[in-house]
């Protein structure tokens, strides 16, 4: 009984920590929101005398605003992405407004809050995104470094910190064999701090991100992390790292990068959860190649990545707790060609596999042998007339369930292995 | 039975996209010869329009010239000081604007595309600022003369203008 107490007002002093948490971001953005004139510098710049206005300038003019807004269609023949997407499903979309503002000439801080939908999965609502105070001590024409604190975006990859951007990636999803939506949240950001920095030579820039700090975790990344759908046990103590390392050539032809992740976390399993769950610790590492060439109207960009899961007892059968390790392997390829400017094609092919030593699922014995895989071919285009508006299209022939959620098909056996899926996506931004 | 639901919506993207791509043909002319100019071998074309300056900064500016790595990191946005101290400005005009594509692909030599993913990172993920955008070549000017530590471009220069030009070697 005690126990309960304890645990009921540990979980209760944690949902008002939350609620509070959210309360004083809200109440930060509605201070931004009503103290500046959320449009004037757009207005001031078409109309008005620069130079009356610099004179008049304070340091509410100085804040920078910036935010996006994008709407996605899915529909499937099979299985359900995204929301029912079997009917067709706008169950995907995101909004968001950030703010930043350069104290000093060393000193800038940024606010972003995001509304997002990922089909079905939870959270729904709006929440920080980040909230950053980046103090930089070294700043040069040949380097630069400095530090962050607060909410930061995990550098890991080309594509993760901006991501939720529509207009900067060329296709609709990212290849989920690297980028995997129902568990964007885990690597999206973390609170903590990190380290940054830059050094030109004659051909190009080494860029450094390292940074430490403790993941944002809900339910659903939990049940998807231990791999249960039914799970109420909680995760605590967890910690995220992540370093990158690139470089990028001076024209912007080619880049590269490799980054390396890894989380880890105490389970403790809920009251209710089923009995062959126990509280244990998991661990995940992931480690990411990263190339991209850039030839006139060409783009060749290809990711492969190493990712090791591993459940320490957190599983038991009768003959006591057990390990569960998972060595995976993902990585695509895409090709993607600017008809115009404003017009870029692409074809993309992206595989990703659980067990790296098992491509096809044959030793699985938990489930269907095809949600140990998925081999998905894309074939889109996006269309940006301005630097505000984007339209985007594209098909998918997957075979493969493995990034398929079980939360949209909650019917494991139902889960068929060849799909394909639709998208289109209208994106606006400022 | 799949399959042949993918057939049709593959069918259906190309009947989308290639009214669009001929709709566009026109400025894929343009751009053809844009995009001509990062190659090597058009450094004979790019010679005639580097010989006049096109870079411009604020008058108190004590730089006369700057290499061509030093202004693709100002325009990346991660060199944010002059040696003296004073803060960049950096202003553009829009992505669209053809003095502005000119300006990346022959003096900053430069694929627009990967320099508006570079401003991107800082306006998205809370890790900088974007560079200034303005509306017109005028404006232009007017903003690089009124801001301590600015930078923009105009296409061949200003003669007599109360700016000061930079040359890049």
């Amino acid at each position: 009984m005690v126990q309960y107490i304890c645990f009921q007002s540990a979980k209760m002093s944690q949902i008002m920590f939350k609620g509070l948490r959210l309360l004083v971001v809200c109440g930060g953005l509605i201070f931004f929101l009503s103290s500046s004139q959320l449009f004037a510098a757009d207005d001031n710049t078409q109309t008005e005398d620069f130079a009356s206005q610099l004179e008049s300038a304070t340091w509410m003019d100085e804040i920078k605003w910036h935010g996006f807004v994008s709407q996605n269609f899915v529909a499937t023949d099979e299985n359900d992405f995204l929301g029912s997407s079997s009917d067709g499903s706008f169950k995907s979309n995101e909004a968001a407004l950030n703010a930043s503002w350069r104290a000093t000439d060393s000193l800038q801080f940024a606010l972003q809050g995001l509304y997002k939908q990922i089909g079905n999965a939870k959270p729904k609502g709006g929440r920080v995104d980040y909230a950053i105070v980046d103090w930089r001590f070294l700043d040069n024409f040949t380097n630069g470094a400095g530090v962050r604190f607060g909410r930061i975006k995990n550098p890991y990859g080309f594509f993760n910190e901006t991501r939720d951007v529509a207009a900067t990636n060329t296709s609709i999803l990212l290849p989920e064999s690297v980028y995997i939506d129902y568990l964007s949240q885990l690597f999206h950001s973390s609170d903590g701090a990190g380290f940054y920095g830059h050094s030109e030579n004659e051909y190009g820039t080494f860029l450094l991100n390292a940074q430490l700090g403790r993941p944002i975790l809900n339910n659903q990344i939990i049940s998807t992390l231990v791999g249960n759908p039914d799970t109420e046990g909680d995760i605590s103590d967890e910690r995220g790292g992540f370093v990158r390392l690139a470089y990028e050539d001076g024209a912007g032809l080619w880049r590269a990068a490799l980054s390396y992740a890894h989380f880890t976390g105490d389970f403790s399993r809920g009251a209710t959860d089923p009995a062959y769950l126990r509280d244990g610790s998991l661990f995940i590492a992931q480690l990411l190649l990263s190339l991209e060439f850039n030839w006139n109207s060409w783009q060749f960009t290809t990711e492969i990545q190493r990712r090791n899961t591993e459940l320490e007892s957190i599983y038991q059968s009768f003959s006591g707790p057990f390990d569960i390790v998972e060595k995976g392997l993902g990585y695509y390829f895409q090709t993607a060609y600017k008809v115009t400017p404003a017009l870029t094609v692409f074809l993309r092919r992206d595989e990703a596999f659980r067990y790296k030593d098992d491509r096809h699922g044959h030793d699985y014995t938990q489930g269907n042998s095809h949600a140990t895989f998925a081999k998905d071919t894309t074939l889109g285009f996006r269309y940006s007339p301005s630097f505000e508006w984007s339209f985007a299209m594209e098909v998918h022939q997957i075979d493969g369930t493995y990034w398929l959620p079980d939360i949209e098909n909650p019917n494991i056996a139902d889960q068929k292995r060849y799909w394909n899926m639709f998208l289109a996506q209208v994106a606006y931004r400022f | 039975m799949y399959k042949n639901k993918a057939h049709l919506f593959i069918l259906s993207l190309f009947i989308i996209a290639l009214p669009a791509g001929g709709l566009l043909a026109e400025e894929n002319l343009t751009i053809d010869q844009g995009t001509q100019a990062q190659n090597v071998n058009q450094e004979q074309e790019n010679k005639e329009y580097s010989s006049s300056k096109h870079v411009i900064a604020h008058q108190d500016l004590q730089n006369n010239e700057l290499s061509l790595n030093e202004l693709r990191a100002i325009f990346s946005l991660r060199a944010r000081k002059w040696p003296d101290g004073t803060p960049i400005t950096v202003f553009v005009l829009r992505d669209e604007h053809d003095a502005h594509r000119q300006f990346l692909l022959k003096t900053l030599k430069m694929l627009p595309h990967q320099l508006r993913r570079q401003w991107d990172r800082y306006i998205y993920s809370g890790i900088g600022q974007g560079p200034t955008v303005v509306e017109s070549p005028e404006e232009m000017l007017s903003r690089v003369k009124s801001t301590p530590g600015g930078i923009g471009y105009i296409e061949g220069g200003v003669s007599d203008g109360p700016v000061h030009m930079l040359s890049i070697r």
